[in-house]
C-alpha cells in the first residue's frame, strides 16, 4: 500500500435508516430534514474536525424540484445550523449523483483544491413523484429508443438480450432481503446506520433505528406469485425484482490524506480510482460494466483483484446481467452485495451512489479486505464505479 | 404564372413563387385524381423557372388539404395491385420533386392537413401553421397505411415513437401538439399565418435556417445504433399489437414498415411502404373501414338537411322520466347545451336522475374532457321537477318512463295537453309501436319515435321512428335535436321492434337454438367475440337484461309469429323464473362481482348451466358437431334475413343505413363493414348456400326474395338498386 498526501481518504460514511415511500417512517419529514439530521450526526461523531474548514458540501439528488429543489445541498446546509461561509451545490447524475459527489470531492483533493469535503446525498420518493413532472424530449425518437426512459423496460431488455430467466431474478431478490436481514440482525449495520428521528404508523414522532424496507420472510413462492410490472403482457420484472422505492440519505466525510493525518483522524479507506462510462440507454443497465474496468484499467488491476463489490441492484435482471458480463457469477455469493442490495434497502436515487460505497466499507471492514469495488448504472445510458484500498 | 383548376402559381418580381390549392366545386382541398395530376403539372413549372428563389405553398380555403378523395379508393383498390401502385407513385414523385426543388419550399398550413395532405407537408423543408389546426394521419382508421411517404418521412422528422403513435392510432391532433412533438416548425394566428411562413422561407433563402440539413435528414436512414433500433420496434410493436387487434392489421403493418425501411434511403423506403400499402389496400377491413367512412359522411349529411326543414330550432327540451333513459338523455342535452325540464313522479327519481348526471360529468373531468369548474354549469341546464309547470315552453318532449304501453299511453295523453301545439312530442321505446301509441293523441302528427340505446351517453345510435301519421317536420325536429345531441340519426319506419331490435331478436332466437341443441353460451360466447362482436349474446344478453328481453321477444312473437315464436326463448324464461335477470342484479347467464381490487368479474354460472341442460333437446350431440363457423351462421343468418326483410319493407331506407344502424345501435364490428357487407364480402352465394344447410331450423333461416334475386344475377347488395346513389360531395379523409 502506498499513500499519496493528496489522496482522497473516507475518514466516515453514515447513512439514515431506509425507509418505505408508502406510509413509511419518514412521511412527514423532508428530504433536506433528514439529510441535516444526518450530517450533524456524523460530525457530532468526529470531535476532531472543526466544521468551519469544511471546503464544500456536495448533496447528490435527482429530483430537483419541490422539497428537493433550490439547491437542496444549501438548503441541508441551512437546516443542519453549519456556518454560512461554507459554500453547498447539489449534484445530478441521476443514480449516480452522491458517487458522483465523492468523485467531484476525490477531484478537488487530487487538484489541491480543498481539503474537507462532506459529501452525500438523498432522495424522498414518496414526497418527489419520479415520473410526476417528467418531460423528456419527443426527438429522442431520431436516434434512440423512447422506452430507454423506461428503466424497467431496460432491465427487460437486458433480462431479453442476455437470456436471464424470471426463477434466477426472484432467487436473486430472496438473496438480498436475506442478506440484510441478516446483516440488520447480526448489527453489521451499527456502524453505518444512524437513527434519526422519524414517525411511527400512528403517527407518532419517535427514532427510526432500524431500516423498515427489509422482508425478511420473503420466499420464492411468494415472489414467483408476483405479475410483471412493466411489461404486463410478456415481461418478467416484478416490484419485487426492482429496487425498492424509498426515502433515505447518506454522508461521508472525505479529505486529503495529509489533512486526515494532521487532524489524527483514522482513515478508513483511500479512493484509489474512478471509473465513468456511457453506453448505449436502452441498455442502461449494463453501464457498471465498462466503468468498472475503466477504473480497474487505470490502477493495472482486474476484476479478480477485488475482493468485495458493491452492485448497485436497480433490477436483479440488470445486475445479473452485469454479473454475467463480469464473469463472477460464479464467485458472486462471497464477493458481491453481501448484506444485501437496493432490492432489500430500497434506491433513493441520489443518496445510492454514497450508501453503497459505504456499505462496501463496511463489508470490507467485517472481513478484513483490502481491495473493493463499487459500481452503478444510470438511468439513459452510464455507468459509473469506485475503487476503494482499505487502509 | 400557372393556372389550373385547382391549382394556381404566381411568381413575385423578387423571386417567391407562391402555390395555392382551391379544389373547385369542393368546401375543402382534396387530393382527387385531377389535383394530384395538376400538381405534377404545376412542379413541372416550378422546375421550368429559373428565377425562383422559394416556394411557399398555402391553402384559399379555410382547411389546407382534407386528404385523398375516398370515394376514388373503392374503384382503384378493387383494380388490383398495379393501379394502386400508380396511384402512390404519381403522388410520390409530386413529393419528392418537391423535396429536390433548387430552392426552400415552406408549407402555410391552416385548418385540415390530414392523411394525402399531411404527407405532403412533410415532403416541405418547413412547416408554418396556424392555431386551428388539425393535423394527422388518419388512413390505418381506414384500414389502410399511409401510401404517400408518411411511414418514411414521419420518423425522420419526428422520430419513431412519434411516427407510430401518430400512424398507428389515426388520431388528429393540434397545431401545439404538432408543434411539441416537432412535426411542425411554428405556430401563429390565422391571419399572420401567410406573413410568417413568408418570414420562414426568406431565413431559408438569406440560409439562416437550414432546409438542406432538413432534405437531407428526411432522405437518409434512421441513425439509431441496433441496440437502440430493436428496442424501439420492440416496445412499440408491443403497444400497437396489443391495442389493436387481430382483425385490423394496419397498424401493425404500418410498425413493421417504418422498421423495415428504417435503414434505407427515401426511395428505397418508398417502395417498401407502398408495397405494405398495396397489401393493406386489398383487405376486406380497408373496404369495410372506408365505406363505414362514406357510409357515415352520407348518413350525417342526410340528417343535417332533415334537420334544416325542421320549422323551428330547438331551445329548450324536456324528458320525462328519470330512470336510466331518461337521465341520460336529460345528461347528454345539457352536455350539449340544450337547457331541459327533467320531469318524474317522484323526488327520488329525480335525485337519482342528477347523480348519475354529475357521476358522468366527474368522469369527464377525470378523463381531462371538462373542466371541473363546467360541472355546476352543466348541471344547471337540467331542471328538475316533480310538476308541468313551464312545459308550454318546450320545444320537444322525450317521453322516457317504463316500457308498458298503458303507462306509456297515459303519460303521452297527459303531456300532450301542457305543452305548446306546435312542440314536438317523441317516446323513447324500444319495442311498442307508434302507430299504437299515437291513437290516444290529439297530434299525432307531431309525434314520433326517439329510441335511444344504452348507455345513452356513449351509444351514438337514435333511431328516429315514423309512424304512419307523423309529419315531415316532427322528423326534422327529432332528427334535428339528435343530431345537436351529437347522436347518429337514421329514420326508420314504424314496426315491431323498428329496426334495430327487430334484427337483434331473431339473432337471440339463433342463440336459444343453438343452447337447446347442447352448444355452451360461453363457447358461443367466445365465438361471436372472436368473430368481432364486442360481447357475446349471453353476455350481450345479461346486459340488456332477461325480463327486459322476454317481455321484447314477446311483442316481437306478436308481430312476427312465424319467423319468431315464443318456445325460442325458453331457456331465457327459465333463467328469468329463477331470479337470473342479468347483470342487473349481478346473475344471468355469468355471475358477476368485483375481485379484491374493485375490478369488475364475470364468471359462468352453474344454476345458469342447469337450468339449460333441463332445456336440451334430446338428442344432445350437437356440441361435438357445430364448428365454429356453423355457430356463427345460425348466429348471423336470421339476423341478416330479417335485416333483408326490413330493407324490402322500407323499414329503413337503404343498404348503407342499415349497415350503420347496427354498428352505431350494436357494436356489429366495424371491420366487417356492417351484415349487407359482410354477405357480399363472403358472397350471396356462399350465403344462400348456408341458408339451405339450415333452412331446417325455422323461417328465419330461409333467404328472402332480395337474397334470391341477387342470388340469381350474382350481384351484391352495395352494388344492387338498395344502394343510395352517391352523389358525390364533401368526401374526405379526416
Amino acid at each position: 500500500m502506498s499513500i499519496n498526501p493528496r489522496d482522497a481518504v473516507i475518514v466516515d460514511y453514515a447513512r439514515t435508516p431506509m425507509g418505505r415511500s408508502k406510509n413509511g417512517c419518514f412521511r412527514y419529514r423532508r428530504a433536506d430534514d433528514i439529510s441535516a439530521d444526518l450530517i450533524n450526526a456524523l460530525l457530532a461523531r468526529n470531535e476532531g474536525l472543526d466544521v468551519n474548514t469544511i471546503d464544500d458540501l456536495i448533496w447528490g439528488c435527482v429530483m430537483q424540484r419541490d422539497e428537493q429543489g433550490f439547491n437542496i445541498a444549501r438548503n441541508v446546509l441551512l437546516r443542519a445550523g453549519l456556518p454560512h461561509h461554507i459554500p453547498a451545490q447539489t449534484v445530478n447524475r441521476l443514480c449516480g449523483s452522491s458517487m458522483s459527489a465523492l468523485h467531484i470531492a476525490t477531484a478537488n483533493i487530487r487538484a489541491s483544491l480543498g481539503d474537507i469535503y462532506c459529501i452525500g446525498g438523498v432522495e424522498h420518493m414518496g414526497h418527489v413523484d419520479m415520473n410526476a413532472a417528467v418531460d423528456p424530449n419527443p426527438l429522442w425518437g431520431l436516434s434512440v429508443a423512447k422506452a430507454a426512459g423506461s428503466m424497467g423496460l431496460t432491465a427487460e431488455y437486458l433480462a431479453m438480450r442476455h437470456q436471464i430467466e424470471r426463477l434466477d431474478m426472484d432467487a436473486f431478490a430472496v438473496r438480498s432481503h436475506q442478506r440484510a436481514a441478516l446483516a440488520r440482525s447480526e448489527g453489521y449495520f451499527q456502524q453505518e446506520v444512524i437513527p434519526i428521528m422519524g414517525h411511527d404508523e400512528q403517527g407518532a414522532p419517535c427514532l427510526i433505528e432500524y431500516d423498515e424496507t427489509i422482508r425478511e420472510d420473503t420466499s420464492l413462492e411468494a415472489l414467483g406469485l408476483l405479475k410483471p410490472v412493466f411489461d404486463p403482457k410478456n415481461g418478467k420484472i416484478t416490484a419485487g425484482t426492482s429496487s425498492q422505492v424509498s426515502d433515505g440519505a447518506s454522508v461521508m466525510l472525505v479529505m486529503s490524506a495529509e489533512r486526515a493525518s494532521s487532524l489524527g483522524l483514522t482513515p478508513i479507506a483511500r479512493i484509489a480510482s474512478l471509473g465513468l462510462a456511457g453506453v448505449d440507454p436502452s441498455i442502461m443497465g449494463i453501464g457498471p460494466v465498462p466503468a468498472s474496468l475503466q477504473a480497474l484499467e487505470k490502477l493495472g488491476m482486474s476484476l479478480a483483484d477485488i475482493e468485495c463489490i458493491e452492485l448497485n441492484e436497480a433490477f436483479a435482471a440488470q445486475a445479473l446481467a452485469v454479473l454475467q458480463e463480469m464473469d463472477i457469477l460464479e464467485s458472486m455469493d462471497d464477493k458481491v452485495n453481501i448484506y444485501g442490495g437496493a432490492i432489500a434497502l430500497g434506491h433513493p436515487f441520489g443518496c445510492s451512489g454514497a450508501r453503497i460505497t459505504g456499505t462496501l466499507l463496511t463489508a470490507m471492514q467485517k472481513q478484513q479486505q483490502q481491495w473493493g469495488l463499487a459500481t452503478m448504472c444510470i438511468g439513459l445510458g452510464q455507468g459509473i464505479a469506485t475503487v476503494v484500498e482499505r487502509l | 404564372m400557372y393556372t389550373g383548376e385547382n391549382i394556381g402559381i404566381t411568381v413575385s418580381d423578387n423571386g417567391i413563387a407562391e402555390l395555392t390549392f382551391d379544389v373547385q366545386n369542393s368546401r375543402v382541398n382534396i387530393f382527387n385524381a385531377q389535383t394530384v395530376d395538376e400538381l405534377s403539372r404545376a412542379i413541372e413549372f416550378l422546375e421550368s423557372q429559373s428565377n425562383i428563389k422559394g416556394l411557399l405553398i398555402g391553402s384559399a380555403k379555410a382547411a389546407f388539404i382534407a386528404g385523398a378523395d375516398i370515394n376514388e379508393f373503392a374503384p382503384i383498390f378493387s383494380q388490383g395491385p398495379d393501379k394502386i401502385l400508380e396511384l402512390l407513385q404519381k403522388s410520390n414523385s409530386n413529393f419528392n420533386r418537391i423535396e429536390s426543388l433548387p430552392f426552400p419550399v415552406v408549407a402555410a398550413i391552416n385548418g385540415f392537413a390530414l392523411g394525402g395532405g399531411c404527407e405532403m407537408v412533410l415532403a416541405c423543408d418547413y412547416r408554418m401553421v396556424s392555431e386551428d389546426l388539425r393535423i394527422g394521419l388518419p388512413e390505418t382508421r381506414l384500414g389502410i397505411i399511409p401510401g404517400w411517404g408518411g411511414t418514411v418521412r414521419l420518423p425522420r422528422i419526428a422520430g419513431i415513437e412519434t411516427a407510430v403513435e401518430w400512424i398507428a392510432s389515426g388520431k388528429e391532433y393540434s397545431a401545439t401538439q404538432a408543434l411539441k412533438v416537432g412535426v411542425v416548425d411554428g405556430v401563429t394566428s390565422v391571419n399572420q399565418l401567410n406573413s410568417s411562413a413568408m418570414d420562414v422561407l426568406q431565413q431559408c433563402i438569406d440560409n439562416k435556417l437550414p432546409y438542406l440539413s432538413r432534405r437531407q435528414q428526411k432522405q437518409s436512414p434512421l441513425r439509431h445504433n441496433d441496440i437502440e433500433k430493436n428496442m424501439a420496434f420492440m416496445t412499440c410493436k408491443a403497444m400497437v399489437g396489443a391495442q389493436a387487434g387481430q382483425h385490423y392489421p394496419a397498424p401493425l403493418t404500418a410498425v413493421t414498415v417504418i422498421e423495415k425501411a428504417a435503414d434505407l434511403h427515401r426511395d428505397k423506403a418508398l417502395l417498401i411502404e407502398s408495397e405494405a400499402f398495396v397489401e393493406m389496400a386489398q383487405t376486406q377491413a380497408a373496404l369495410s373501414l372506408s365505406g363505414i367512412f362514406v357510409n357515415d359522411q352520407q348518413l350525417m349529411k342526410k340528417a343535417k338537411q332533415l334537420a334544416k326543414e325542421a320549422n323551428s330550432s330547438i331551445s329548450k327540451a324536456a324528458v320525462l322520466g328519470a330512470g336510466i333513459m331518461g337521465g341520460g338523455v336529460a345528461y347528454q342535452s345539457a352536455l350539449k347545451n340544450i337547457p331541459i325540464k327533467l320531469k318524474d313522479v317522484q323526488q327520488a327519481g329525480l335525485d337519482l336522475g342528477l347523480s348519475e348526471a354529475n357521476k358522468l360529468l366527474n368522469k369527464r373531468v377525470k378523463r381531462g374532457r371538462l373542466d371541473s369548474e363546467n360541472i355546476g354549469e352543466v348541471l344547471n341546464r337540467i331542471e328538475p321537477s316533480l310538476e308541468y309547470s313551464g312545459f308550454d315552453k318546450v320545444d320537444i318532449v322525450v317521453e322516457a318512463v317504463v316500457e308498458k304501453s298503458e303507462v306509456k299511453t297515459a303519460v303521452l295523453k297527459e303531456v300532450e295537453e301542457k305543452i305548446h301545439p306546435e312542440a314536438i312530442l317523441t317516446s323513447n321505446t324500444s319495442t311498442i309501436s307508434i302507430d299504437f301509441l299515437a291513437q290516444s293523441l290529439q297530434r299525432p302528427e307531431n309525434f314520433c319515435g326517439m329510441h335511444f340505446f344504452n348507455p345513452v351517453h356513449a351509444m351514438p345510435l337514435v333511431e328516429v321512428i315514423r309512424g304512419d301519421k307523423t309529419s315531415d317536420n316532427a322528423i326534422a325536429t327529432t332528427v334535428a335535436y339528435a343530431v345537436a345531441l351529437g347522436k347518429k340519426a337514421i329514420v326508420v319506419k314504424d314496426c315491431p321492434g323498428f329496426l334495430v331490435n327487430r334484427v337483434l331478436f331473431p339473432y337471440f332466437a339463433g342463440f336459444s337454438l343453438l343452447l337447446c341443441d347442447g352448444v355452451s353460451f360461453e363457447r358461443i360466447d367466445k365465438v361471436m367475440e372472436k368473430w368481432g362482436w364486442p360481447m357475446g349474446p349471453a353476455h350481450l344478453l345479461d346486459v340488456v337484461g332477461l325480463d327486459t328481453a322476454v317481455h321484447a321477444s314477446g311483442v316481437m312473437a306478436d308481430g312476427f309469429p312465424e319467423r319468431m315464436p315464443r318456445e325460442n326463448s325458453s331457456v331465457i324464461q327459465a333463467l328469468l323464473d329463477a331470479q337470473r335477470l342479468g347483470q342487473k342484479n349481478q346473475k344471468g347467464f355469468y355471475d358477476y362481482g368485483t375481485d379484491k381490487k374493485g375490478k369488475p368479474t364475470k364468471t359462468v354460472s352453474d344454476e345458469a348451466l342447469e337450468i339449460i341442460q333441463l332445456h336440451r333437446n334430446d338428442d344432445n350431440t350437437e356440441e361435438n358437431r357445430c364448428s365454429e363457423e356453423e355457430i356463427v351462421f345460425r348466429m348471423m343468418i336470421p339476423m341478416a334475413t330479417e335485416l333483408s326483410r326490413c330493407l324490402e319493407e322500407n323499414i329503413v331506407d337503404n343498404v348503407a343505413e342499415a349497415d350503420m344502424a347496427l354498428l352505431y345501435g350494436l357494436g356489429f364490428p366495424p371491420f366487417r363493414g356492417g351484415v349487407f357487407r359482410w354477405i357480399d364480402d363472403i358472397g350471396i352465394e356462399c350465403f344462400c348456400s348456408m341458408a339451405e344447410q339450415f333452412q331446417h331450423l325455422g323461417e328465419s333461416y330461409r333467404t328472402t326474395d332480395t337474397m334470391k334475386q341477387l342470388r340469381n344475377t350474382g350481384a351484391s347488395y352495395y352494388s344492387s338498386s338498395f344502394t343510395q346513389s352517391n352523389d358525390g360531395g364533401d368526401l374526405y379523409v379526416n
